[in-house]
C-alpha cells in the first residue's frame, strides 16, 4: 500500500474508533492522563503498522487488542518514543473536559463493590460485554479464549454481581 | 433482581457518562496528531537507516559523527550547554545532522495565561531544527515541541511557522515563530479570513503567542512583509498542501 492510501487509511481509522478507543481507556485506566497515554501508543502502533489494521468494523477490535496490550505492557519505552507519546497524548487530554483523575472512585459504590467480588477476567468480560457493547465472539477474538468460555465466565459474571448488588439492596 | 436490573445498574456506572469528552475537538485533533506522526518518521537517518545493514549503519554513524565535528567547531564551544541537556538529548535523539549542543535562544515570549515560550533554533547546512520550549509561570508546568526540517535555511531566510498547544483552560493557543526582515511588518493571513501581526525584532526573529477561541481550526495562508513606509516586500504563500 503507497504513502496515500496509508495515510488515509490511517485518517478513517481514528474518525472511526477514537472515541470508542478513548472510552475503552478511560474505563480501565486510574486517571484521565493514562487514558491519554493509552490512546496515543495504540494510535502510534497503528501508524506503524497501519497495513496489518483490518478495514471496517474489524478495526475496532484490533484497536481494542493493541491498547490491552499497552496496559498490559510494563517496560519503559525508549526517550524518543516517550516524547512522541506525550505530545500525542497531550492532544488526546486536552479534549477531556472533566479532569477527573480518580475515574474509579467516581463509580457508585454499589457497583465497585460488587465489581470486587468477580475474578479480573470475569469484570474484563462483563464490562467488554456491557460498556463496550461487544459480542461474546468479539469478545473471544478480543481476548483469545474459546468462545464458549466467554460465555462462561459472563454467565458466572451476571449471577455474582446479581446477588451481590441483590445482598447489598436488601442490606440497605 | 434479575439479569437485565443488574445491566441497567451496570450501565449506569459506566465511567464514560462521568466524564466528558469534546468528541468535536477530538476529531480534529486528528491532523495534528498525524502531523506529529509524520514529522517522527521523516528523520533522513531514520529512513537511511531503515534499508541499511549493519555494516552500512556502523558507516553512516561514523560519517555522520565526523560530519558533525566538522562543520560544528568552534561555534560549538561558543554556544554549548545553553539549551537544558533534556532538550539537547531530545534534539539529538531526532537523528536530525545537527546538535542539540549548538542550539540558540534567539526570542522569548509569554502568552495570556502565563505560559512563557522561548524560541530556540540550530542549524547545518542542510537542516535546522526549531524548537520552542514552554514553562507555566504560574504552576510551573513545563513542555514544548520541535521540528526537523532537511532544508537548509540560510541566514536571512523569510519565513513564519506555527505550533499550536492547548493547556489547562482548554483554549487552542497558537506560537506563531519565525524569521522576517528586521524593521518590517508581518500580516500573516489565516484561512479562516483571520489576519494578525507581527514584528521582527532586532535580529529579525519573530514569535507572537495568540489564543484562539476554541474549536477553530484554521492554518497559516500568507506572509506579507511591508517595509515601515508601508511598502509591499515580500508575499509568501503559506498553505500547507493537505489538512
Amino acid at each position: 500500500m503507497n504513502q496515500l492510501a496509508n495515510y488515509d487509511k490511517f485518517n478513517i481509522l481514528y474518525a472511526d474508533n477514537a472515541q470508542d478507543l478513548l472510552g475503552y481507556a478511560i474505563r480501565r485506566s486510574s486517571s484521565t492522563s493514562e487514558a491519554a497515554d493509552v490512546v496515543a501508543e495504540t494510535m502510534l502502533v497503528a501508524w506503524r503498522r497501519i497495513d496489518d489494521v483490518p478495514i471496517g468494523p474489524e478495526s475496532r477490535l484490533w484497536l481494542f487488542g493493541v491498547a490491552r496490550n499497552v496496559m498490559s505492557n510494563t517496560r519503559r519505552t525508549n526517550r524518543r518514543h516517550r516524547q512522541l507519546i506525550n505530545k500525542i497524548s497531550f492532544r488526546i487530554e486536552s479534549v477531556i473536559i472533566d479532569d477527573n483523575d480518580i475515574i474509579f472512585g467516581s463509580r457508585s459504590d454499589l457497583v465497585q463493590q460488587a465489581l470486587q467480588v468477580l475474578k479480573p477476567i470475569e469484570a474484563e468480560i462483563i464490562s467488554l460485554n456491557v460498556w463496550e457493547e461487544l459480542t461474546p465472539l468479539q469478545i473471544s477474538n478480543l481476548l483469545e479464549i474459546p468462545n464458549e468460555t466467554v460465555r462462561t465466565h459472563l454467565h458466572r459474571a451476571r449471577t455474582k454481581l446479581r446477588d451481590t448488588i441483590g445482598q447489598v439492596e436488601v442490606g440497605g | 433482581m434479575n439479569g437485565d436490573k443488574v445491566i441497567e445498574i451496570l450501565k449506569s456506572a459506566d465511567p464514560m457518562l462521568r466524564i466528558q469528552v469534546n468528541n468535536e475537538l477530538l476529531h480534529r485533533s486528528r491532523a495534528n496528531i498525524v502531523e506529529l506522526l509524520e514529522e517522527n518518521d521523516n528523520s533522513l537517518l531514520k529512513r537511511l537507516w531503515k534499508d541499511a545493514n549493519r555494516k552500512k549503519r556502523a558507516l553512516f554513524a561514523a560519517l555522520a559523527a565526523s560530519f558533525l565535528f566538522s562543520v560544528g567547531g568552534g561555534s560549538a564551544l561558543v554556544a554549548r550547554n545553553l539549551l537544558d541537556e533534556g532538550w539537547r538529548e531530545s534534539i539529538n535523539s531526532l537523528r536530525c545532522d545537527v546538535s542539540g549542543d549548538n542550539a540558540h535562544l534567539l526570542v522569548m515570549g509569554t502568552d495570556t495565561i502565563g505560559t512563557k515560550t522561548e524560541y530556540w533554533a540550530v542549524k547545518s547546512r542542510k537542516s535546522v531544527v526549531d524548537v520552542l520550549v514552554q514553562k507555566s509561570i504560574v504552576d510551573g508546568a513545563s513542555g514544548g515541541t520541535m521540528s526537523c526540517d532537511h532544508k537548509a535555511r540560510p541566514d536571512g531566510t523569510t519565513f513564519i511557522s506555527f505550533s499550536s498547544y492547548a493547556l489547562d483552560d482548554k483554549v487552542p493557543h497558537v506560537a506563531l515563530y519565525g524569521w522576517i526582515p528586521p524593521g518590517t511588518k508581518g500580516n500573516i493571513e489565516f484561512t479562516n479570513g483571520r489576519s494578525i501581526e507581527v514584528f521582527p525584532d532586532v535580529q529579525g526573529n519573530v514569535l507572537r503567542l495568540v489564543d484562539f477561541s476554541a474549536l477553530e481550526e484554521v492554518l497559516l495562508k500568507k506572509l506579507t512583509v511591508t517595509s515601515s513606509g508601508g511598502q509591499t516586500l515580500q508575499i509568501l504563500n503559506l498553505q500547507m498542501t493537505k489538512s
